[in-house]
Formats: structure tokens, C-alpha cells, sequence
């Protein structure tokens, strides 16, 4: 992650968490891939393929937030749980993915919208600190960021040695196609839809008295 | 380790402009092949600088995968494929059968029908290491059905066919006649292409059986007549127009190189299981065609029969003068012959062309029992007008010739058909040879005395002509000969069957008359008959109509009799003694006619009309209509002789013990062609199977593969006898092909 700056708090359904402990947020990133061992010793592994337009390794989040950390958030957090998902949270973190140029493609999708695209950020934070970034291969610097309004967006072409991200939208775009196999390593601030996990513990209650101990949220297609 | 490039490259080169490699995922153009773009006029030295596709083994560390399922013309969306997507296909069937599973309401079989009817559909596949991926279309064809499951969302395991499935209960109906000049490649490429495909078949040999494929179903019947070509069928996976395509399943052997080479890095798993059981004898079965004896062939069967039996003699004889005398009785019953029967068949080129039937048993013909003067101007004789005549009377009465009965022939039957070029029956004439009598007048109408002379009277009052005369007054008025003959003759139309049979009756007989006014004679009993002597001439004449459809089956008849007939009238002017009519005597015409429709009601069941001009009468039949009788095929007059071959194999009975297999092969013409089909089954008996788990691959069934195992010690060529791939994303992708290979011993 390379979100700067002081830590900020999640929003979970437009509720900044803001005072929820960070040390009691889990998060677990699942990928579709598998490995078969050949009779040589030797593994291979197996992946989903994705669109040319699609980062070659799509995660999926799970984020379990310990109940007991919520404090006066609780009654908040209980109201939206009484409905069914999906639920949008942000960690306000940003998150790292990886396109392969082909050659042809000089715009490419993003998996979820971006978080300052839809939400205002806790405590004051600066929207800048969570503006996303582009950079053409390892170790290079990364491009000049534009999001331009969306008829901008549609009708114009960013110049070279910049990328438009699109506003409230999930794309982002070249001026021209990279050579073929060129990596693209994409950071932004997401916000995941989420459903409450069918092996969720969080209602398990020990006793009558106690609160639940965990809300697990996974993450689902928007 | 895969191999660089193993082609056979033929095509024509034509200047023309770049052609470049398609997009992944848009048409056929994903196959292996060549690609590239010719340059420089002119054609004869054109240069070809290209790129040539093969499908690669996949070998990457890291790859990719997915699938799209397009169903009904549209692809479904990637979350509502939960499943694996599973695919098996053989050297053994041109079946090609995949699966997959669906999740959502829209696909319930309450919803819809594409889920569980033949619905087209499509399996893309993609594959490749990230960055090289391909798209390729691994399956197409129909549904076929599926299986659901309950849950807040339908899961539906939906099974799919290639388009051959579509036929797949289709029966067949075909008949080729022997030495049609059809190879077996014709006759394949006739029925598939009727069956809406387009055959990519191999001549392979002049087949000269006779072939008759009622109630087989298409694919089954392909395998088996196809075998004694080696021939697998298969429908190319980037056939778009239905081809089916014959191909020989074989191993290719050194110095042509396999189509792969798999050793530890390429697969997961080996396991290998041994020939068993393998039959140490086969014995085959069939026929073949054999050439027709031209000459006759006669066949003679010969009964006879014995009992207790007492020759019947005369107990009185009657003298010509009208006294009797009492003979002495017959000799008492003794264990003999009493009746013998003599069939003869004669056959050439396997049709029969006469069967003869004679019988021979105890008979005494009848004598006269009166007679007219035997010289004119004779007074009349003393019993109403009539002379004794001498006669043995048996038992009951009847006059004999003969004191006894003599051992003679008393019947023969000669059926005697005509045939076409074809064998087809044209015409059937029945002699029938008996005991017969001839009518014979006793006077001229309007005589006072018996003028005819020598007519002889039976003891039924009727005049009969006497065939023989013996001492002064003994007239035999039964004589052996020719007595009736009968005539059929089939007319057949367009659709091979019988459109008309027109039946004919020969005997002896003479019209009737009146008896007053004419200038005919007078039987014994009254009545008038136009001869003095009962001529042979034609009795009766029936025609049969058969009202046919179009497809030769028989919808009614129409039976029209005609006979000598003289209508009766109260009022007609002219005496027939016991009736009057019009006519003078009998005249030629129809006499009754009958008309039949059958109503099919079910399959079990029809209702017969008949009307015989009073009105239809209806009445339920069980069973089904009659069928009328149809042209011959040609070929049914060549003869199939039955061989067997008996095939040892002692290895096989050193190693698993003594056991037969009995192969019946239908289609085998002659016996090198069955014993070319046994010695295959028997070397694919007589192999190793090797079970190969491994990523998916190029390799179909059909392909050599050298298959190196320093565990186990394989280093064998082996035939790539069927694949079953399985395509699972969750929760993990595993993406496995499981093979079947045969190695022979």
C-alpha cells in the first residue's frame, strides 16, 4: 500500500468507522489459480484467464472487523447489517494491479469504482493522498494523472506521458497503445461490494448477554 | 517434450494480399496450419513467408484459462457457469459428448427449453501462458438434457451432444442390391449425406453383398460396415458444413515421427493395467458371394403312408341286362401301403420353376349304369328308353368299372411359374391331373328318342361321355388326364407392386341351354348343354385390382368374376327346364363384383370395408392390412454361401487359458476381409492400456504418442484411444485431460 499520510478510518455503507481500532481489521485476498504437481516433481500453475482489458490477477477481498472494537459505532454499523448486501466499503487504501499490454488495447477496466470518486473522506483528508497512479514497467515514474469530466473522458485522448482514469467510471486510458507486453501496474483507492460471508461468525453469539464477536463482509461482483 | 512441426503441407499458392492471423476468438482460423502472405509476380516463383500455427502442448509453468459457453446464439454470462465443463470423445464413436454446469433461474426447465432440447450450442475455450493466449472453439453441437438440482437457484447440469446426436435413433432404410457397383465409400457418403452431413469418406472396396439396413441406427451400422476398412469416424472439430469425416485410427510407426513425445514433465500420472483375458480362438462368421449353379436342380421327396387297410370290392355286378348277381365279399383289412405322395421341386439359379405333386392310392372309376343304343336305329331300350349297361356296384350303391380297386395314380399337380429377367414371378399356371368326367347330351332338343348314341348314364342321372368300352356293355366314364387348369398373372406398376392379377379357370364344360327352340342337345337330367361333349375351355376369369398409395401399399381391391352365365327371368320366353330366361344359352360376362378398402385405425388395427354392391359392410380387423405382392429384388437370386474361420492363438491360451470368441461380421465380404478385422480386435486386445492424466493438449484420439516412463520402463509408441478433459474453475482452476492410450504388444 502506498496510501500516505496518517491512517483513515474505513466507511462502511457511507459510515466512516472513525474510531474502530485499525488493528481489528483482517483482510484476506483470494485469487483463482491452482497448481498441479507433474510426475517430474515439478508444479505448474493453473489461473483464470482474463480479459485482455482485465489486471491478469484479479483478487478478491474478505475484510473481518472484530465487534468489539466498534464502541458507539455499533447501533450504526447493526442498522445497515439488518439489510442485505451489497454493502460498499473502502479501506482507504490503495491497491495494487497489473495489466499486459497486447499491442492493440490503450484502454483498459478497472475492477471497482474508486473510492474518492464516490465518497468524501473522514476527518479532513485530503482527496489527493487517494488518487490513483500509473506506471509503465518496474521501477519507471509513474505518469501524470487526469480525470477529466466524463465528455472529456469519451471524446478526447490524453496526451503522451499521461492517463486519464474516468470519472466515477472504471476505466482509465493512453494516448496510444504500449508495445505489446508491456507491464502496467495500476494503484487506486477501491470500493469493494460486499455481501456478509455465508460462514460468517459475526452473529455467533457465546452467550445471551455478550454482542457477536466478528463481521466478516466478501467480496462480490458490483 | 513437443515436437517442433510435423506436417503434410499441400494447398495452392495464389498471389494475393496479406492475410493476416485472425483475432483470437473470431472464426475457424485458430487451427494449426499455415499463414502468410505471398509476394512477388509472378505466380510461378512466388515467395510464401508465413507462419506456421500448431497447437502447442501448453508446456508453460504458468497458464491460463477459461471457458464461454454460448447457448442458442448467445454467449451466457461467466457467473452463471459454475461447473466444470467436461468433454469425452473416442476412436470407437464419432460421439463427442460435453457437459457443463449452469446456475440460475433463467435456465430452470420450467423457464425455458434450451436447457433440455437441442438447442445449439458452443464451447470456446481459451489457453495459453499470460500474454500467448488462444482461443479456440473446443466443442459444438445440441443439447441433449439435463439434470437439476433444487436450491434458491437451479443448478443445472447441462449435457451436451455434437451434432451427430441429432441422428443418432434415426433407423435406417436403405437396400443395395448385390454387385450395384458401390464401394463401400459410396454407400457410406449416400447415407450420410441423406442423413443431412458431408461425407469426407475413402473409396475403400467394391462391395458386392447385398446390403439391407432396416431398423439399424446410423452410427451404429457406419462402425460396424466400416471396420473391415479400419475406419473411425469423427466430425472435425473445425468442421462448420457437417462433415463427418472416415479416417484410419492406426499407430504410425518408425521412421515416421509420433505426434508427440510425452515423458514425466508432460504428465501427471501414468497407470497402466495389462492385456487379459484376450480369447485364444476367434471364430468368425459371415458370407460371401458365391457364383449360381446354372443348371436344374430337382428335388424329389416321396411319402408314403401305411395302415390298415381292406381293398373295397364290388359286392354285386350288374349285368346289361339288368340282372344282378352277388359277388363274392372282399378279403379282410391288412397292413399296407395306402397312399403315396411324390413331391418334385425344380430349381435354377435359386428359383423354382416347376413343383410337381403325384399321388397314387386305391380307386375304382366310375362306370355307366345305363347307356343310349349303341347303334342307330336301335329300339329303345327298357328302362325309360335307356340300355343296362354292366357295371360292379360297391357298397354304397356307386357303379365301378373294375371288380376292385387297383393301385393307381389318382392325382398330380404341376405349378409351373414364369419369371422376368429379374426373377420376378410373371405368370403361374397350376395343372391339375385327376379322375375327371366330360358332360355328354343324350339327344338333339326336340329328339323323341336317345339319338346320341352311346352316351353313358351315371348313377347321379346325368349323361357322361364314355371314355372306354370294355366287353359289350361296361362304359367307363372317368378317365386320368389333364382335368383343370388354373392361371395367374401379375401386372406390377411403378412401385414395384402388384397393380393387377387376372386368374384364369380351364375345364371341361359346356354351356347350358333352354331346352325347347334350340338346336343344341339334351344331358340325361333335363338340362340343355350347347356340346354333345363338354369341351376344355375357360370357366371362370377373376381380376384383381389392388387400388395402391403412392408408396405401394395396399389401400382395397376391386375382384371382378366372370363366368358362363344366363340370367334368370319369370317371364323369359325361353325353357331351361327348372327356370326360364331370356338367352338361348349361356353367355360370357360378369358375374360378381366385389369391392374391399382397409382403414387403418392404429398400428394394431383396421377395419375392412366390403362391398359387394349391397352396401360396405365394416368390420374390425386385428392385426395389419394385407400387403400385395411385390417385384423381385434382383440379388435375392444370388447365393450367399457361409464361411467360418477359426483363429488360433496359442500365446493367448499359454498365458490366460483357453476361451472362444464368436464375432459375427455382417459386412465382411470375404474371408481375408474377416480375418483382417479379427487380427485388429485382437491387437487391441492384445495391448497395454495406459491411463495418462496431464494438461490439457493438441493430442486427439487417433495420434501416436511416445510415451517415455524410465520409472515403469516405457519408451513405447502408443495409440491415443480416447481423451476426457475436464475443465474445473472452483474452487480452484484444475484443467486435465485424461488419455487413454494403447500400447501393442
Amino acid at each position: 500500500m502506498t496510501t500516505t499520510g496518517a491512517a483513515t478510518a474505513p466507511t462502511l455503507d457511507g459510515l466512516h468507522l472513525v474510531g474502530a481500532s485499525a488493528d481489528s481489521w483482517e483482510v484476506v485476498e483470494t485469487e483463482q489459480v491452482g497448481t498441479i504437481r507433474m510426475a517430474n516433481g515439478a508444479v505448474r500453475e493453473q489461473r483464470l484467464a482474463l480479459p485482455p482489458s482485465a489486471p491478469v490477477i484479479r483478487r478478491w477481498y474478505t475484510v473481518t472487523l472484530d465487534y468489539r472494537h466498534l464502541g458507539p459505532l455499533a447501533e450504526e454499523v447493526e442498522a445497515r447489517l439488518a439489510f442485505p448486501g451489497p454493502h460498499t466499503l473502502t479501506l482507504w487504501k490503495h491497491v495494487t494491479l497489473g495489466y499486459l499490454a497486447d499491442g492493440n488495447l490503450s484502454e483498459w477496466d478497472l475492477p471497482w469504482p474508486q473510492a474518492p470518486h464516490r465518497l468524501t473522506p473522514p476527518s479532513g483528508a485530503p482527496l489527493s493522498r487517494f488518487s490513483p497512479s500509473l506506471r509503465l514497467g518496474w521501477g519507471t515514474t509513474p505518469l501524470s494523472i487526469a480525470e477529466p469530466d466524463l465528455a472529456t473522458y469519451s471524446s478526447g485522448s490524453p496526451s503522451s506521458n499521461e492517463c486519464w482514469f474516468e470519472p466515477s467510471g472504471q476505466h482509465f486510458k493512453l494516448n496510444a497503445p504500449p508495445p505489446s507486453g508491456t507491464r502496467l501496474i495500476c494503484q487506486l483507492v477501491p470500493l469493494f461490494t460486499m455481501v456478509t460471508a455465508a460462514e460468517d461468525l459475526a452473529r455467533q453469539y457465546r452467550d445471551w448477554i455478550r454482542e457477536p464477536r466478528r463481521i466478516a463482509l466478501v467480496e462480490t461482483e458490483a | 517434450m513437443p515436437l517442433i512441426a510435423t506436417a503434410k503441407l499441400t494447398g495452392t499458392v495464389q498471389p494475393g494480399p496479406f492475410s493476416p492471423l485472425p483475432v483470437a476468438g473470431e472464426g475457424m482460423g485458430e487451427g494449426p496450419g499455415v499463414r502468410g502472405r505471398v509476394s512477388g509476380p509472378p505466380a510461378s516463383s512466388a515467395t510464401l513467408t508465413g507462419t506456421v500455427v500448431r497447437s502447442l502442448s501448453f508446456s508453460a509453468p504458468s497458464i491460463a484459462y477459461t471457458v464461454a459457453i454460448k447457448l442458442n446464439g448467445t454467449f451466457i454470462p461467466a457467473v452463471d457457469f459454475v461447473g466444470p465443463f467436461e468433454i469425452d470423445e473416442s476412436i470407437d464413436t464419432a460421439a463427442i459428448l460435453f457437459s457443463f454446469t449452469l446456475v440460475g433461474r433463467q435456465y430452470s426447465i420450467q423457464s425455458t427449453s434450451t436447457t433440455w432440447t437441442a438447442a445449439p450450442v458452443e464451447v470456446w475455450v481459451t489457453a495459453g501462458p499470460i500474454g500467448a493466449l488462444r482461443t479456440w472453439r473446443r466443442a459444438y453441437g445440441i443439447v441433449l438434457t439435463c439434470e437439476q438440482l433444487e436450491g434458491p437457484e437451479p443448478t443445472l447440469r447441462v449435457k451436451c451432444g455434437d451434432p451427430t446426436r441429432l441422428v443418432d435413433r434415426l433407423e435406417l432404410c436403405y437396400e443395395f442390391p448385390a454387385d450395384a457397383g458401390l464401394t463401400r465409400g459410396d454407400i457410406c457418403r449416400q447415407i450420410l449425406s441423406d442423413a443431412g452431413f458431408t461425407p469426407d469418406v475413402p473409396s475403400g472396396a467394391l462391395y458386392q453383398k447385398p446390403l439391407i439396413t432396416d431398423s439399424q441406427r446410423l452410427w451404429s451400422f457406419l462402425s460396424a460396415f466400416g471396420e473391415a476398412e479400419a475406419w473411425s469416424w469423427r466430425l472435425p472439430s473445425e468442421s462448420t458444413d457437417l462433415t463427418i469425416q472416415a479416417y484410419t485410427a492406426t499407430l504410425r510407426e518408425s521412421p515416421e515421427p509420433p505426434d508427440d513425445i510425452w515423458t514425466l514433465r508432460d504428465v501427471l500420472s501414468i497407470e497402466s493395467a495389462p492385456p487379459t483375458e484376450v480369447p485364444s480362438q476367434w471364430v468368425l462368421r459371415s458370407t460371401q458371394i458365391t457364383e449360381t449353379t446354372g443348371g436344374i436342380q430337382i428335388t424329389k421327396q416321396r411319402v408314403e403312408t401305411f395302415d390298415f387297410y381292406a381293398i373295397k370290392k364290388a359286392v354285386t355286378k350288374q349285368n346289361a341286362d339288368g340282372t344282378t348277381q352277388t359277388l363274392p365279399a372282399g378279403g379282410p383289412e391288412a397292413f399296407r401301403r395306402v397312399s403315396l405322395v411324390e413331391t418334385e421341386v425344380q430349381t435354377q439359379s435359386g428359383l423354382t420353376i416347376a413343383t410337381i405333386t403325384r399321388e397314387w392310392g386305391w380307386y375304382n372309376p366310375r362306370a355307366a349304369k345305363l347307356h343310349t343304343p349303341f347303334a342307330a336305329g336301335a329300339p329303345p331300350g327298357p328302362v325309360n328308353g335307356y340300355y343296362w349297361a354292366e357295371a360292379f356296384l360297391d357298397e354304397e350303391g356307386s357303379c365301378r368299372t373294375w371288380p376292385q380297386e387297383p393301385w393307381v395314380q389318382i392325382g398330380e399337380r404341376r405349378e409351373l411359374p414364369t419369371y422376368d429377367d429379374e426373377g420376378t414371378e410373371l405368370t403361374r399356371r397350376i395343372e391339375t391331373h385327376t379322375w375327371y368326367r366330360r358332360a355328354m347330351g343324350v339327344k338333339n332338343v326336340g329328339s323323341d328318342t336317345y339319338n346320341v348314341l352311346a352316351a353313358a348314364v351315371g348313377d347321379d342321372a346325368q349323361s357322361w361321355y364314355p371314355f372306354q368300352k370294355d366287353l359289350s356293355a361296361r362304359l367307363r366314364i372317368e378317365d386320368f388326364g389333364l382335368a383343370q387348369v388354373d392361371t395367374i398373372e401379375h401386372q406390377y406398376g411403378d412401385t414395384g407392386a402388384v397393380t393387377q392379377e387376372i386368374q384364369e379357370t380351364f375345364a371341361f364344360y359346356s354351356q347350358r341351354t333352354a331346352i325347347a327352340g334350340v338346336p343344341w342337345f339334351l344331358n340325361a337330367n333335363g338340362a340343355g348343354q350347347k356340346d354333345l361333349v363338354a369341351n376344355f375351355q375357360r370357366v371362370t376369369r377373376k381380376i384383381t385390382t389392388n387400388l395402391l398409395t403412392d408408396d405401394g401399399l395396399l389401400q382395397g381391391k376391386i375382384e371382378t368374376e366372370s363366368t358362363w352365365h344366363a340370367p334368370k327371368s319369370i317371364a323369359g320366353p325361353n325353357d331351361w327346364g327348372d327356370s326360364s330366361s331370356t338367352l338361348l344359352q349361356e353367355a360370357w360376362g360378369t358375374t360378381h363384383t366385389q369391392t374391399t378398402a382397409y382403414n387403418i385405425l392404429d398400428e394394431s388395427t383396421y377395419e375392412q370395408l366390403v362391398d359387394q354392391g349391397t352396401g360396405a359392410i365394416a368390420t374390425i380387423v386385428m392385426g395389419r392390412p394385407p400387403r400385395p405382392r411385390y417385384r423381385q429384388s434382383t440379388w435375392t437370386q444370388l447365393q450367399q454361401t457361409p464361411f467360418e474361420i477359426i483363429l488360433e492363438d496359442p500365446t493367448a491360451a499359454a498365458w490366460w487359458g483357453p476361451s472362444a470368441e464368436v464375432l459375427t461380421l455382417d459386412y465382411a465380404q470375404s474371408p481375408e476381409e474377416a480375418l483382417a478385422i479379427a487380427t485388429r480386435r485382437r491387437s487391441r486386445r492384445l495391448a497395454h492400456t495406459h491411463t495418462v492424466i496431464r494438461p490439457i493438449c493438441a493430442t486427439r484420439p487417433g495420434d501416436t504418442i511416445l510415451l517415455i516412463d524410465p520409472r515403469s520402463g516405457i519408451n513405447h509408441r502408443c495409440l491415443v484411444t480416447r481423451l476426457t478433459e475436464t475443465w474445473t474453475f472452483t474452487p480452484r482452476p484444475q484443467i486435465l485431460a485424461t488419455y487413454t492410450l494403447e500400447q501393442p504388444l
